[in-house]
């Protein structure tokens, strides 16, 4: 007699509702972030309309790390459903949540809210957790009356760390009265030590030239991850003082190994400082993938590449590693010298076997089928993966007019050993049949 | 009276030189061709800041100088934030303006609708940011509108001058010679901010169907006419529609060489990431090849500069360049033989040379049917004429004096050489195709391949026809010794005769545009092609009745382009070298 005490009558939705309440609560836990995804994972993926008023009801008591999550979780509702919601929320309490909502009903149309963003962020609290997560939200809208509001944060006395967060938002919103402002902001003292490189940097940025010098000697002590902090101002300067650049190289010079030696190559390669050359081209070899990739790149567009002397003695380097990398960049530049000693490394086996099988069947030669159908029988799976897709790819190449299907010899990655010999075998056989017939 | 003569003949002497002067100035001021005056892409606020402090126009000390913005208000321009981007531009030079007013004019208003030269710095970022609100993707004629401003300025006494933006119209030309005179009489300088063209670009003669604006005529090519052949056998793609040219449309070039301005190449979006074919993936890379020859070096690129002088001055020196003239006759023979299916922009006089328009050739039926031996044998005859036509062509480059052609024309003559020497290749393997291979992949259907090889040929569905697909040269031409292509040994010796040409074309225009349209360039895969697939499905319909029925609406927008340097959409990006 449920149904005449207003309870659904039907267990099924009584215990579908009472899950739904369940993966509410979860999806707000303020300690289990793995909790919190798994709950967002299953609402995401049937996005019972019944969750909705729940989630309204309950977002406001919401942990910030998952305002994020409820968010987007509303959002991929259809519109006539997140809409109405996101109305509800504009004024929970929550300047967070304000923020988020009233920016993305500002992307579904509604430009009147351009105050209400205004005005919620003219009255935020001081504490940086809560602007930052404001800023976050905001999305880099490019609205005149937005922007003003955030540069009223600028003040004297900021934190570095306060300062850079409000600083590249303006710089990404594109706030055209930024630069002025923090250019007044600039006359102020600040004790705390990077302030002033920071600005600095901003202001380059922003095309503007500083009246301040204090980034190329800031440049000449600065640790690795205290770069990372400017390097994305300074990524995005059209200009820069060859004072600067010159600091850059030098903090190149002592900061090879480190990660944010890839993004000081690229801003050097931008602004065409070929007097980095003897350092960038160090770097090809190093150990640090993302390093020697980014290094290749800047060499390439400083226009290092014609001497490729220093690619083939890397070629002869102890480091396996490195002679692949050095093979295999020589290999984009149509140069298969390279080639022979790849075919060394893969015969030679070590941990860089897969790396080697990779780069192997890059070269896409008649030469290199044997050693891959070889590596097919390799007891490590990662090796065999790079031959069966490599070999896929070569012969893709040398028959234009041949439709191969490797699997069609009975090979898989994860067939036992004998399966995976006796279809090698077979496309041994035919591969010989191939080399007779040619 | 000597005194007297005496006097005038000074005055008669002195007006003589100052004439002679004059036009010694004048003669330095227009150049005829398009190196000295364009400057390559460094960004839109780097190009204000010069067009602002330019210092052929402008002095710290002018107070009676007026600049009007003529922007195109296309989604281009809206999305490289020229508002933005001109605030920091004044931002930077500052007081060094001195007294310039700066009026604006967004294309398309109402004649009226301007703002009017003014000090204040900040009303025409205002302005603009106003203007650009709104974007209209239909063609626009620049050359009214820059006549419009034009008369605007004559109101104004000191220098003039006109910033054109047109990033999206620039292939739209308008009464060009009409508006260079106007300029010329008003004493206006026009720079243009522009996109990069592409060598002897034939888009739009290869879509002949699509109608200018009343008034105009479409005109994409970097010079005053389309003097690389284009539409070549068994390519998907001309050479002419992806080659960054380093230059801009030859209309743009025109007027700011004939005021006195200059040009400032500007690409909002384009990647300049490479990529080995157009339409295909690459055979030989993953999609990481480096191609070192195709960053641009100033010194060769300058080399290859198109005209920029009247056009009408262009007729008259191509009709004595003997290199363009073997190149007409090539071009007009390969029509014939029917490799390839455009004929010249212009007809060739004995003084002069006047426009022609393009006649629709076809290529050769030598894919009609699925009768493989008469494809073949028709391929063989194609293929005999096209050496024919090589042949004649080499006879008339090297009977040509040397020194006598244009540097651009030996670039094209020698492109056109390695065109024809593909087109035999192409024309070898195709009858090969047809003899060797074909029916055998037919055969498939009854009789499969055994594993790992399986069936090119559904036997479930019958080929109605041959098409093909391309296979780029990025590489070179001899990674393909290495691939199963039929042809023997007759393939074999055209393609070492290609290689030759490749090579030694890389090694003169390496670093050119020239170079990439050549990378581009392919050695065809030949297929079966099948029936489509008819699929019925309902018309959607409105389930309630609206107010209004539905009515269709064709708009009047420019078709999507595709092709750049790197082979993908947003136009052409010279390679990062210049």
């Amino acid at each position: 007699m449920g149904s005449l005490v207003g309870l659904p009558s039907n267990p099924d939705a009584q215990k579908g509702t009472k899950d739904l309440s369940l993966q509410i609560a979860q999806l707000g836990n303020a300690q289990d972030s793995q909790l919190r995804y798994s709950a967002y994972r299953k609402l995401l993926s049937t996005r019972p309309p019944k969750a909705v008023p729940l989630l309204v009801k309950a977002l406001p008591a919401y942990p910030t790390a998952a305002v994020s999550l409820a968010l987007s979780l509303l959002q991929s509702y259809p519109r006539d459903l997140s809409e109405p919601a996101f109305r509800k929320l504009l004024s929970c309490g929550r300047p967070v949540i304000e923020v988020g909502v009233a920016t993305i009903l500002y992307r579904y149309g509604d430009k009147s809210l351009v105050e209400k963003i205004a005005q919620v962020l003219e009255k935020a609290p001081r504490d940086y957790m809560t602007r930052q997560q404001m800023l976050s939200r905001l999305s880099y809208v490019k609205d005149v009356r937005i922007q003003q509001a955030v540069r009223a944060w600028l003040r004297p006395g900021l934190s570095l760390r306060e300062l850079d967060t409000i600083l590249y938002h303006l710089l990404l919103a594109e706030d055209p009265k930024a630069a002025e402002a923090v250019e007044q902001l600039s006359k102020q003292d600040n004790p705390e030590l990077g302030v002033r490189p920071l600005i600095e940097a901003f202001l380059w940025a922003s095309g503007r030239k500083p009246s301040l010098s204090s980034l190329d000697l800031a440049l000449d002590s600065m640790s690795g991850s205290d770069f990372s902090r400017l390097q994305k101002y300074l990524s995005r300067a059209e200009r820069l003082d060859p004072k600067i650049l010159k600091a850059l190289g030098g903090f190149l010079e002592r900061n090879q190994d480190h990660y944010s030696a890839s993004s000081a190559m690229q801003i050097l390669a931008k602004h065409g400082y070929r007097k980095a050359l003897p350092t960038i081209r160090k770097l090809l070899a190093s150990s640090n993938t993302q390093v020697s990739k980014a290094a290749f790149e800047a060499l390439r567009d400083l226009g290092g590449m014609s001497d490729k002397s220093s690619l083939y003695q890397l070629l002869d380097s102890e480091h396996l590693d490195i002679a692949l990398s050095a093979a295999d960049t020589l290999r984009r530049l149509d140069d298969h010298t390279g080639m022979a000693r790849v075919l060394e490394i893969v015969k030679k086996g070590g941990k860089t076997r897969s790396e080697a099988v990779r780069v192997l069947a890059e070269f896409r030669s008649p030469k290199v089928v044997v050693p891959l159908l070889v590596a097919l029988e390799d007891r490590d799976s990662a090796v065999r993966s790079q031959a069966f897709s490599g070999l896929g790819k070569v012969f893709r190449c040398l028959y234009p007019y041949k439709r191969i299907d490797l699997s069609k010899s009975g090979y898989t990655l994860t067939a036992g050993p004998t399966k995976r010999a006796i279809a090698a075998a077979n496309l041994r056989a035919w591969w010989g049949r191939m080399m007779k017939e040619q | 009276m000597p005194g007297l003569c005496t006097y005038s003949g000074i005055m008669l002497r002195t007006l003589a030189s100052l004439t002679l002067l004059c036009a010694v100035v004048g003669a330095q001021e227009t150049p005829t061709r398009a190196d000295g005056m364009t400057q390559a892409d460094r960004g839109l606020t780097r190009a204000l800041v010069q067009v602002l402090l330019d210092p052929g126009a402008a002095k710290a000390t002018d107070t009676d100088r007026t600049l009007y913005l003529l922007v195109d208000p296309t989604l281009s321009v809206q999305s490289a934030d020229l508002p933005g981007k001109l605030a920091q531009a004044l931002a930077e030079v500052g007081d060094k303006l001195g007294g310039m007013s700066i009026g604006v004019r967004r294309i398309g208003d109402k004649k009226k609708a301007v703002l009017a030269p003014t000090l204040d710095r900040k009303a025409p970022v205002q302005y603009l940011s106003k203007a650009l609100s709104k974007i209209d993707k239909g063609f626009h004629d620049p050359y009214a509108e820059l006549r419009i401003v034009a008369s605007l300025l004559n109101k104004h006494q000191g220098r003039k001058e006109i910033l054109l933006v047109c990033l999206d119209n620039a292939d739209i030309e308008g009464d060009l010679e009409g508006t260079v005179a106007q300029l010329k009489k008003s004493g206006i300088r026009v720079s243009v901010i522009t996109r990069e063209a592409y060598i002897s670009d034939s888009y739009w003669e290869s879509r002949s169907y699509e109608r200018p604006p009343r008034g105009t005529k479409f005109h994409a090519a970097d010079g005053p006419f389309v003097d690389l052949p284009w539409g070549w056998i068994f390519q998907m793609n001309s050479p002419n529609e992806v080659s960054p040219a380093g230059f801009a449309v030859y209309g743009m070039s025109r007027l700011a060489a004939a005021s006195g301005g200059k040009v400032y190449l500007f690409s909002p979006s384009a990647s300049t990431a490479h990529s080995c074919g157009y339409y295909t993936a690459c055979l030989f890379c993953s999609g990481d090849h480096h191609q070192i020859l195709e960053s641009f070096w100033d010194g060769r690129v300058n080399q290859l500069a198109p005209w920029v002088g009247a056009r009408k001055d262009a007729f008259r020196e191509i009709a004595s360049d003997p290199v363009y003239r073997a190149i007409d006759r090539a071009w007009r023979a390969a029509g014939r033989a029917g490799v390839i299916r455009s004929s010249p922009s212009i007809k060739l006089g004995s003084t002069s040379a006047s426009p022609q328009k393009q006649r629709g050739r076809a290529w050769a039926g030598v894919m009609g049917s699925l009768n493989f031996q008469s494809n073949a044998k028709k391929a063989d005859k194609v293929r005999a004429e096209c050496a024919k036509v090589l042949q004649d062509l080499n006879g008339m480059l090297s009977r040509a004096k040397k020194g006598r052609g244009s540097k651009r024309s030996e670039a094209a003559a020698a492109l056109t050489q390695i065109e024809l020497q593909l087109a035999i290749v192409n024309l070898v393997h195709y009858a090969a195709w047809c003899r060797e291979v074909a029916p055998g992949l037919l055969a498939q259907r009854t009789r499969p391949p055994a594993p790992p090889e399986v069936a090119w040929v559904d036997p479930a569905r019958k080929p109605v026809g041959i098409g093909y697909t391309n296979m780029s040269l990025c590489h070179g031409v001899k990674p393909f010794a290495k691939v199963d292509l039929a042809g023997g040994d007759l393939l074999r010796k055209e393609m070492a005769a290609l290689d030759r040409l490749f090579v030694a074309f890389e090694a003169k225009y390496g670093h050119t545009g020239y170079v990439i349209g050549l990378h581009r360039a392919s050695i065809a895969r030949f297929h079966f092609t099948y029936p489509g697939v008819r699929v019925t499905r309902k018309r959607p319909r409105n389930k309630s009745k609206k107010k209004d029925d539905p009515t269709t609406v064709t708009e009047r927008s420019r078709p999507v382009r595709g092709g750049s340097s790197g082979g993908r959409s947003g136009g052409a990006t010279t390679g990062g070298g210049r």
